[in-house]
């Protein structure tokens, strides 16, 4: 048998799938609601996000969230019954998420 | 994957009945919540500029499309965790002495955690 990546590209999906299912809520709760409403100030996001666990906590998120979606992405597309060109997918889709992997360590350590 | 076999289902499937409809919302779910990462790292992008620039950035964030959007990816992303929490028994059986850890025991043990791990994050920012 083929050696495949599919272990590697499913292991990642399921735990982006735990941690989007953990914090992607609260996280929403906060950043879409409480913060427009004013009930967050400048200085106390600045204090977390600056921080350096939550800089890597922030890399990590979006990491496993991109990763998560990809992998669900690239699924369902061939469930919708696009067979074709899936190496040109995949690599369309992946690469989209390590592209925003790549642009949100720049924005966390640079 | 050597023999390719003619699709059988029509290319609307996914429509025909509730529980396949549930399941593409699912599988949207992701998009959503990849949509809103990519608005909460922009955010923290503004963050690191200054305050000048966050409060630009809070405006965007007061603008009715924008709660909008808030409010829709709120309601993928809880369709996510509950789906998600419901299918671990499928993905992890844990072996208590001669018993597996039942099925509601381990979506019970997950959905405190959620309710644990939100109050938490929620708390970070409010403190």
């Amino acid at each position: 048998m083929r050696a495949s990546n599919e272990p590697f590209f499913w292991s990642m999906f399921s735990a982006g799938g735990m941690v989007a299912a953990m914090v992607i809520p609260a996280l929403i709760i906060v950043t879409g609601f409480l913060l427009p409403a004013g009930a967050i100030g400048f200085d106390r996001l600045n204090t977390v996000l600056t921080n350096p666990i939550g800089r890597f906590v922030v890399l990590g998120i979006t990491f496993l969230v991109f990763a998560h979606a990809a992998h669900r992405l690239r699924h369902t597309m061939i469930d919708l019954g696009v067979t074709q060109f899936r190496l040109q997918i995949a690599v369309a889709i992946y690469g989209l998420a390590l592209g925003g992997v790549i642009w949100t360590a720049i924005v966390v350590f640079a | 994957m050597s023999k390719q076999y003619p699709r059988q289902h029509s290319s609307t499937w996914y429509l025909a009945r509730w529980p396949y409809r549930l399941f593409m919302l699912r599988e949207l779910s992701a998009v959503f919540m990849a949509v809103y990462v990519v608005l909460m790292v922009i955010m923290v992008s503004r963050i690191y500029e200054g305050q000048d620039a966050y409060e630009d950035y809070r405006d965007f964030l007061k603008s009715p499309f924008v709660i909008v959007f808030h409010l829709i990816a709120l309601a993928f992303a809880l369709l996510h965790s509950i789906t998600w929490f419901q299918a671990v028994p499928r993905a992890i059986r844990i072996r208590r002495g001669e018993e597996f850890v039942p099925p509601q025991a381990l979506i019970g043990t997950h959905i405190l955690a959620w309710f644990g791990i939100s109050v938490v994050i929620i708390g970070i920012f409010l403190i």
